[in-house]
């Protein structure tokens, strides 16, 4: 699998192609266990993939391949207790295969315009501004284990996850400095940018430590992830 | 002397009664989200009540129950209604190898994949930062037998099956009014194709 993964060379301008080749893919390396847990001891032994792994309120980051000088890196994503409505964007398109849980996923229609220039310093959930936008649902499925598809990174849409849920992640690289969230009852709006441009203080709080990451590592092996 | 032998139809609206009787009070048609949260239990109950599939390909047999040819070989069968309600309850039968560029519905629809499987894309403008101004694929998914989906009258999507696909749609109750039925000949192919799909589905057990 290590193989395919250090040969492979992503284009993200034809979704469709890309679509295809992710599909192929994740399901490969989902049916591999072994390969996915070889990819997950090495994450933890090379500093530069640990150091990207990440911890969110409402999600668990580990990044298990960085072919970033190829167009892509691929993570495995672990749902937290904390399932909340946040329809969001993100700076890259990307291909997602469901392992374990499940999601109502649903795609928004951004209503309002849509100011890129407000309040730029705002990052986190509590510094969040009123934007004047709402969002219209036009698209709504139950996710579930097998479940796959890709995403635009332009397109808005909003997962509330089910304790347990796991995905395999493949994203390709970023299109813009930053991407939105929206808090649906409020239209109030933050943003959240590359760790190039966040603060130290943000990275920090966000840096997975080594216990946890192997606590995650329990949890995809009593789900049988890995 | 008035005639009281009982349709396919007839069945199958007594059946259906009860369970679209539980969604009390209409659907919200143009947001998904609230379309899938109301239609997912009312498409699992009618999938769990046994007189469904069964009277559905009787009816299609004996001509009881609408069937509406539509573009590129889809077929809709109508199984039941609540005018009160505005909900209309059909089949739709995609044939193998059926494509349709990207396009919008005249209604919402909330469906449940029962047997086969097709490639869906949604089209439209992001609406995100560095969104580009023109529609593009947001969106590309692989729809899997099993599959619930909600989706408003504005979203354009368009679909590929390379192996059919056979749903069962909760939609409102002018979406099937508006149509007219098909000639005789196709129902009986209809029937056919449908029994395959019902049965490789084990929807008849």
């Amino acid at each position: 699998m290590l193989d395919v993964l250090d040969r492979l060379q992503l284009d993200w301008t034809d979704l469709e192609r890309v679509t295809a080749i992710n599909d192929k893919l994740l399901h490969e390396l989902a049916a591999d266990k072994q390969a996915l847990a070889c990819l997950l001891d090495r994450a933890a032994e090379e500093e530069h993939l640990f150091a990207q792994c990440e911890r969110h309120r409402l999600l668990d980051k580990l990044v298990i391949y960085d072919g970033s000088d190829r167009g892509f890196r691929i993570r495995v994503h672990l749902s937290t207790n904390d399932h909340l409505d946040r329809p969001h964007d993100h700076r890259f398109s990307f291909s997602s295969l469901i392992l374990a849980g499940g999601y109502r996923h649903v795609r928004h229609r951004l209503v309002g315009e849509l100011d890129t220039d407000l309040a730029p310093e705002a990052m986190e959930d509590h510094q969040a501004v009123g934007s004047g936008l709402q969002v219209e649902p036009q698209f709504a499925t139950e996710e579930s284990v097998g479940s796959f598809y890709t995403i635009h990174h332009s397109a808005i849409h909003t997962t509330v996850m089910a304790d347990n849920t796991v995905s395999l992640f493949i994203r390709g690289p970023a299109e813009k400095d930053r991407s939105l969230i929206i808090d649906r009852a409020s239209g109030q709006l933050w943003w959240r940018y590359g760790a190039e441009q966040e603060t130290p203080e943000r990275r920090e709080r966000k840096q997975m430590d080594r216990g946890h990451f192997e606590l995650l590592k329990h949890r995809l092996s009593a789900l049988g992830v890995i | 002397m008035s005639s009281t032998r009982t349709t396919a139809r007839d069945q199958l609206a007594s059946a259906l009664e009860p369970v679209l009787a539980q969604l009390a009070a209409p659907p919200i048609w143009d947001d998904a989200d609230e379309l899938i949260e109301a239609a997912l239990p009312a498409l699992q109950a009618i999938c769990a009540t046994p007189a469904t599939f069964r009277c559905a390909l009787e009816g299609v047999e004996d001509g009881s129950l609408p069937l509406i040819a539509s573009d590129r070989g889809v077929h809709w069968v109508h199984l039941a209604d609540d005018a009160e309600l505005g909900v209309s309850v059909d089949l739709r039968f995609s044939p193998v190898g059926g494509v349709s560029a990207p396009h919008a519905h005249p209604h919402a629809r909330a469906m449940q994949l029962l047997h086969g499987g097709y490639k869906q894309t949604l089209v439209g403008v992001g609406g995100g930062v560095a969104s580009p101004p023109d529609e593009i694929p947001l969106y590309i998914r692989h729809e899997p037998t099993g599959q619930l989906f909600a989706l408003t009258a504005e979203q354009r999507h368009a679909s590929s099956s390379t192996v059919g696909a056979l749903l069962l749609a909760l939609q409102p109750y002018e979406a099937h009014v508006a149509a007219g039925d098909c000639r005789p000949g196709n129902r009986l192919r209809l029937a056919r194709k449908l029994m395959r799909a019902l049965a490789s589905g084990r929807l008849l057990d």
